[in-house]
């Protein structure tokens, strides 16, 4: 019996019920024929029309009828379709084969599947697919001879967007992939019959074995699979009677790219405004798609500068596309790139009713009594504890004219009720303003936490709160927390007693009406800042906080969660913490929050604002003082730190040569911002969620810039350009008045500025200083750094720079370079009578010590005078080793550190405490894959980084973490 | 068969000590069963709704968008039990926490009018449990409360842990030690958790029920308790936030065990399974009495169990199993992976050794035929289905009577037991998340806090003219008709 009869009938008794009609097939050798067309679905799945196999669709796919050709829509993401289980063995031809399908690429992946049933596990090969590698069509199979599986590509590259039909042909000797009907490759590779896994998905629209999956980004109209090799006149007589089903693609979409923006901000809960600036006067609109999956297009298509469109109606909690649309050119539609807003991103405080003339109404004292603290204090977001209530009157005015939180303090039942009543009649009530019943004189509060303390009781009564005022400054939040005591007719010395020798002692005492206790806290001492990527612009990942140390406990969590946040591996820019804000950068969305309490004072949809490969680029925000800088396609914007506004913006510095460019590197300081420009396409941006951990060029390669800058963000004027080689951005370091990176000289490289560059083009590399102020050249130095080829870092401390990296096979290269001032000390050395740095004054070579996913990825660590470097300690200036023995960490996250302590992902979120040397996990909650654990301000703060981790860690959230010895001393 | 601790549980809870048409905790019992032998109208009229001031503020936002490693998209969020305010129904009376206003309110369930109402001092994130005219909830003020459930007058208040200190926690000035889990009452006891983070102490404790007097506490220091307990006559089942439940001796707290799975706060207690879930991807895992590993999954986000019938419920669709059989393979097909298992390693063993090639091809055919095996008991499993329907109410499900409920996006509906034909559907406000039945009402809960009240259609003209075609697919069509030059570009994305 041959193979054919004794599959059929195998199929027949599987099937049972099954008519053998169905599958008798109506073409020689066709086992099935699958049109992916809604009008073969039944159920859940599609019939097929010949063959009898029925499809299950696994997600959600479109199947589109109009305009056609019928097929199937798959977004790239877990949509596929799947050839039903128990039916699958008894179809699968066993030497002879054709898989055919016609198909549409819309997005070019490593590795694709139009129809597969495969296993390729390490040196496990079986099966076959028919699919598509990078842009080239590909048949691959298994046969008996080789036993491992032959992926045979066609050489012409496909287009995106364009239908192809597809074929792939064996037969026993000769393996064949066509395309529209030619021939594009043979082998004779493969022998015998196909070697099958034992089990396999036989899945349509993705590739996808046991380890690997690859969803497609596309269409397919239909699939075909024969029992035997179709001639090349059969797959040429295929293609003609079928391509005019399928039209040209439409023109291809010219890029709209706005000067500014996009930036969606909300009004309310149910509206937001999406902003957007151009070069010119341009009548452009959006293309907004609606839950429905309609689209809306909408503006008012007047030429203008400054665009704006109010979103309104939004539903709360769904995901919104939307496209900037330009007026045709060329006969091509203009359009921009498909922004996401995401209406679950709504973070603002509750909002509340009007008001009512109800017993809930203010009186106009307690109005005008709160708008005067409010003014007075400059406070507006965050929590605000109101010390002993009369009648809760002020406590509501305080939550109608600002974004607080208000919780009333008491401790007498009556009042408790009454207060309680007025904020139901209020509707503020939980959400916006409640009452806690507590008395004695310490109160159950962590610290730190209130930006606004005042009392109803004080106010009406003119007596000094029963808390002590050691207690009550406790609770102030640092940088900026503010208690605003006092009454009209209080008696000043009863105040000034209260606060004598308690740390309100420098409180300031109005006495021209009563007595008025007004005091913001200061900046804890000892507390450090994080406002670059890596702790301050020297690299160091350590903040200078000498505060965080010893045994932390929880002081605040909450949002932002996972779900606003990039996936857990890419590679993300780093949170940022000055002046008592964290700054998180989300998936194209940016956050403000209070650090010492966790408030979400601002967020902002910033579609263009996105970064991922961090260890082969640099950061694209820094913060210092009460601005926020981040990198925005061709500007750096200056956000205000506590309200997110946009205040600045500054613009890279082109040329008409040079084409456009982006901004990519920032520093900042008070009086100088630093930047370098890079093309647009160099930035990675991990969308299709890369590690970033492999030896590969698209993995490795580094972004480079072409100029660096500076100007001073008071005013936007420059300052200084520089340009040589091609700057690796990933070694960008600011120290003691010098700014130091490595730049090839490679003629190559310089050819390609702004690029992202391989290690092979990136030889001929030179260790540059040049003095901050001017941008003028202090030193160079070359030396071999070709072994840094999985990343290159450089960090600076101690007169000393020093340069790391790691090899393919993963063994760290240091080299320590003196780097002199550049203004003389008092008694300076040798260096500076020389003038020149560079010289090497250690290197290390040692293997990773950690083989954990990117445990050769470790950024370094400077404190003080030693250098940390994955498990090892060294002088920095010497190289002498320290300790070979600092704890174990898992792989994927790396170290930043205060002065006490380092932090990093074991399990875990962890800390060593340099002090002890012990380590410390905070159980159940893990840190990203990169660098998410930040000291700053006296807290550890750990935003959530985990996102995307399938693993049950059982607490995703964001984190601020207090040392228990600061809340003893109540600093 | 051992006659399990489940089983004894699911008595108890199911009649006797609870009145039957009562719904007296959520989801029905302490196996949270979702199960009321009062059977669900066949026709429904919305007898009144109530709607919060304040939307429900549920803890935790959801899952990441995607597993960009694995490339899982539309992960599951695994913390989902303060999406709405689940209600009880007890003596006539309906029953709820609020996320937002921290409050307990008690509505007449005929009315809907509003009988009393109770302050805590920090959100109530799960559903109270009534117990022989108490009513008993837990606070994310740290304390846990039993009042009198005809007036709301607070018989005691127990602070669940020794230290109160309280901060900035989900947005909310609350204790570090919330009681993030349900209360049950069994026994005299009051059995509930106080904690989230570890390394700050998540507290298991019994107090007593009549007193709030402590009975016993145990400490964990590696996993979270959030979501509804569970417990049978000998354990509770402690859900731990995105992490897998924790199972404890109800006499003294101790920890049995932590079972395997892919976490999640659903869970449902049957016969002789811990079922949980969704995991990360919309699957339950189930495990056996007395076992840490699984027994088998399912692909849905929650189950309905009777004696004979699962009912699978999923984001498109609701299937019924012949339980009994599906059990059956299931376990068979677990004892041929453990043997699988077994021969792998002897292979391996067999080639590190250098056994004979004799050898080796002998433990290759066993592990062929035994790969055979599973696949034929796994393809049986997939013949266990007795029917399907298609379903756009993925939040909830239920069961009262011979009728099941199901909670979608502004709307529920109810399919016969028997076949999945659909009896009736009825427009909500909002996602319903919340399910309860009890003395011929249903009461659906929702995301934008509101609380309707389902009767039985009395007159004509209440009663739905034309009932829906069963035989009418009721899933969203998948056709999608895409115009524009900019939609074209939407096709492939």
């Amino acid at each position: 019996m041959n193979a054919y009869l004794k599959n059929l009938l195998a199929a027949v008794f599987t099937l049972g019920a099954l008519s053998v009609h169905s599958l008798v097939a109506q073409e020689a050798g066709l086992i099935v024929h699958w049109e992916l067309s809604p009008d073969l679905s039944q159920n859940s799945g599609l019939r097929a029309v010949a063959g009898g196999v029925e499809l299950s669709l696994v997600g959600d796919p479109k199947l589109v009828r109009d305009p056609g050709p019928p097929r199937v829509e798959l977004p790239g993401r877990d949509e596929k379709i799947l050839v039903s289980g128990k039916l699958e063995k008894a179809f699968l031809p066993e030497r002879d084969i054709t898989t055919e399908a016609w198909v549409r690429v819309d997005r070019v992946t490593q590795w694709g599947g139009f129809v597969s049933h495969l296993q390729d596990n390490g040196d496990y090969e079986r099966g076959w697919i028919l699919g598509m590698q990078n842009d080239h069509f590909m048949f691959g199979l298994a046969g008996e001879g080789l036993k491992k599986l032959t992926y045979l590509a066609a050489p012409k590259s496909f287009e995106t967007n364009r239908w192809y039909h597809v074929v792939g042909t064996y037969d026993g000797t000769v393996q064949r992939v066509y395309v529209n009907g030619e021939l594009g490759a043979e082998s004779r590779e493969q022998t015998g019959a196909i070697l099958y896994p034992p089990k396999a998905p036989f899945v349509i629209g993705s590739y996808e074995d046991d380890d690997e999956r690859y969803p497609l980004t596309g269409a397919i109209h239909e699939v075909r699979l024969y029992r035997r090799a179709l001639s090349a006149d059969e797959v040429r007589r295929h293609y003609t009677a079928h391509k005019s089903l399928f039209p040209e693609p439409a023109p291809t979409p010219i890029l709209f790219r706005p000067d500014y923006g996009p930036f969606v901000d909300w009004r309310d809960r149910n509206s937001a405004v999406v902003t957007w600036e151009t070069d010119t006067e341009v009548p452009t609109r959006i293309s907004l798609q609606l839950p429905s999956g309609k689209f809306r297009e909408l503006g008012d298509g007047v030429a203008r500068r400054n665009h704006s469109v109010v979103l309104d109606k939004l539903e709360r909690d769904h995901e919104y596309y939307y496209r900037l649309v330009a007026p045709e050119r060329e006969g091509r539609p203009v359009v921009s790139g498909r922004y996401q807003f995401d209406t679950s991103f709504y973070y603002r405080v509750a909002s509340i009713p009007g008001e009512r003339t109800t017993s809930a109404s203010a009186t106009a004292d307690s109005k005008a009594t709160a708008a005067q603290i409010l003014a007075q204090t400059g406070t507006r977001d965050g929590y605000c504890l109101v010390l002993g209530a009369t009648d809760g009157q002020l406590a509501l005015e305080l939550v109608r004219q600002s974004n607080l939180q208000v919780v009333v303090i008491e401790d007498n039942a009556e009042r408790i009720q009454a207060v309680r009543k007025r904020f139901d009649e209020a509707g503020v009530a939980g959400v916006r303003a409640s009452v806690q019943e507590v008395s004695g004189p310490d109160l159950p509060y962590g610290d730190m936490l209130a930006n606004l303390i005042v009392s109803e009781t004080a106010l009406a009564t003119g007596q000094v709160p029963k808390v002590p005022a050691a207690e009550v400054h406790r609770l102030l939040r640092p940088v900026g927390g503010s208690l605003f005591l006092g009454s009209s007719h209080a008696n000043a010395a009863a105040w000034k007693k209260w606060i004598a020798g308690s740390p309100l002692e420098s409180a300031s005492v109005g006495t021209d009406s009563g007595a008025w206790v007004s005091f913001r806290r200061a900046k804890l001492v000892g507390a450090g800042e994080w406002g670059h990527q890596y702790g301050g612009p020297d690299n160091s990942s350590c903040s200078q906080d000498e505060l965080v140390r010893g045994d932390l406990q929880v002081a605040w969590w909450g949002d932002p969660g996972p779900r606003p946040m990039p996936d857990r591996g890419n590679r993300n820019p780093a949170p940022l913490s000055v002046s008592g804000r964290l700054f998180v950068q989300g998936n194209r969305i940016l956050f403000g929050i209070d650090a010492y309490n966790g408030t979400i004072l601002w967020n902002v949809s910033a579609p263009e604002v996105r970064r991922a490969n961090v260890t082969r680029d640099c950061s694209n925000m820094a913060a210092s003082g009460d601005t926020l800088y981040v990198a925005h396609g061709r500007h750096c914007l200056a956000f205000d730190g506590q309200t997110g506004a946009r205040r600045q913006r500054f613009a890279v510095p082109v040329n008409e040569a040079d084409g456009p460019r982006d901004w990519s590197y920032v520093a900042a300081g008070e009086s100088i911002l630093i930047g370098s420009r890079v093309k647009r396409e160099a930035t990675y941006l991990g969308d299709d969620g890369e590690w970033y951990e492999e030896y590969a060029p698209d993995q490795v390669s580094r972004v480079t810039s072409d100029m660096l800058f500076a100007l001073d963000p008071r005013d936007g004027k420059p300052v200084w350009q520089y340009r040589g080689g091609a700057i690796l951005n990933s070694t960008l370091t600011i120290g003691d008045g010098q700014i130091f990176f490595l730049e090839s000289r490679n003629p190559a490289a310089i050819k390609a500025p702004g690029s992202r560059l391989t290690n092979e083009e990136l030889t001929d590399q030179v260790l540059v200083a040049l003095d901050l102020k001017t941008g003028k050249k202090l030193w160079e130095k070359a030396h071999d750094f070709s072994q840094l080829q999985f990343m290159t870092y450089l960090v600076y401390g101690k007169n000393t720079v020093v340069v790391t990296g790691t090899d393919k096979g993963k063994n760290y290269h240091t080299f320590a370079f003196n780097a002199p001032p550049t203004t003389r000390p008092p008694g300076g050395g040798d260096d500076l009578e020389s003038g020149l740095g560079g010289r090497v004054l250690w290197a290390d070579v040692h293997h990773e010590d950690k083989g954990h996913h990117s445990g050769h990825l470790q950024h370094p660590v400077v404190i003080d005078n030693v250098f940390y470097s994955d498990q090892r300690s060294f002088n920095l200036t010497n190289g002498v080793t320290l300790r070979k023995d600092l704890p174990e960490r898992r792989g994927c996250g790396v170290m930043s550190a205060g002065r006490n302590a380092i932090f990093f992902r074991h399990h875990f979120q962890s800390m060593w405490d340099l002090e002890t040397n012990k380590r410390n996990q905070f159980e159940g909650i893990r840190s990203g894959c990169w660098l998410g654990l930040i000291p700053a301000g006296g807290y550890l703060l750990a935003p959530e980084t985990s996102a995307g981790c399938s693993c049950t860690h059982a607490i995703q959230t964001s984190v601020g973490y207090i040392p228990k010895a600061l809340a003893k001393q109540g600093l | 068969m051992k006659r399990s601790a489940f089983a004894l549980a699911a008595l108890l809870m199911g009649s006797g000590l609870l009145l039957a048409t009562d719904w007296p905790t959520y989801r029905s019992d302490y196996s949270r069963s979702g199960v009321s032998p009062d059977p669900v109208p066949a026709s429904v009229v919305e007898a009144w709704s109530w709607q919060s001031p304040q939307p429900p503020r549920p803890a935790w936002q959801g899952e990441a968008k995607w597993d960009g490693w694995n490339k899982v998209f539309d992960m599951k969020p695994r913390q989902i039990f303060d999406r709405a305010f689940h209600v009880v129904v007890s003596g006539g009376k309906v029953y709820f926490g609020s996320s937002a206003d921290d409050q307990v309110r008690c509505l007449d369930a005929a009315t809907g009018r509003v009988l009393w109402t109770f302050h805590s001092e920090g959100p109530v994130r799960l559903a109270p449990t009534i117990r022989e005219g108490r009513l008993y909830f837990g606070s994310d003020d740290g304390c846990v409360y039993c009042l009198k459930a005809d007036s709301g007058e607070q018989v005691w208040k127990v602070r669940a842990t020794p230290k109160d200190r309280r901060i900035p926690g989900n947005g909310r000035l609350i204790s570090v030690w919330p009681v993030r889990t349900s209360l049950v009452v069994q026994d005299g006891s009051v059995f509930t958790t106080a904690g989230m983070f570890p390394s700050e102490g998540v507290h298991l404790i019994a107090l007593d029920a009549a007193t709030g007097a402590e009975r016993w506490r145990q400490v964990q220091t590696d996993l979270p308790a959030q979501g509804y307990l569970l417990a049978s006559r000998t354990s509770l089942y402690v859900p731990a936030g995105r992490d897998n439940p924790a199972v404890c001796d109800l006499s003294s707290g101790k920890r049995v065990r932590v079972v395997e799975g892919a976490g999640g706060t659903y869970a449902l207690l049957t016969d002789d399974l811990l079922v949980f879930g969704p995991g990360k991807t919309g699957q339950l895992g189930a495990v056996e009495e007395g076992q840490r590993d699984q027994l088998a999954t399912f692909q849905g986000n929650h189950m309905i169990v009777t004696a004979t019938r699962s009912f699978l419920h999923s984001d498109h669709e609701l299937t019924a199993l012949d339980r009994a059989r599906f059990l059956e393979l299931a376990r068979e097909r677990k004892r041929l992976a453990k043997e699988q298992g077994n021969l792998v390693r002897k292979l391996k063993a067999l080639e590190k050794k250098a056994g004979t090639e004799a050898d080796r091809e002998a433990v290759k055919l066993q592990l062929a035929d035994l790969g055979k095996r599973i696949d034929e008991a796994t393809q049986g499993m997939d013949h266990c289905q007795v029917w399907r329907a298609d379903s756009i109410w993925p939040n909830c499900l239920i069961l009262g009577g011979d009728m099941l409920v199901a909670g979608g996006r502004d709307e529920v509906a109810a399919l016969r037991a028997k076949d999945g034909t659909v009896a009736w559907k009825h427009p909500v406000h909002g996602r319903a998340y919340g399910l309860a039945t009890a003395n011929g009402m249903v009461f659906v809960s929702t995301d934008e806090g509101t609380i309707h009240c389902l009767r039985a259609a009395r007159t004509q003209a209440e009663l739905s003219p034309t009932p829906p075609d069963p035989d009418q697919p009721t899933r969203t069509p998948r056709l999608e008709a895409v115009g524009t030059v900019v939609a074209n570009l939407e096709g492939s994305r």
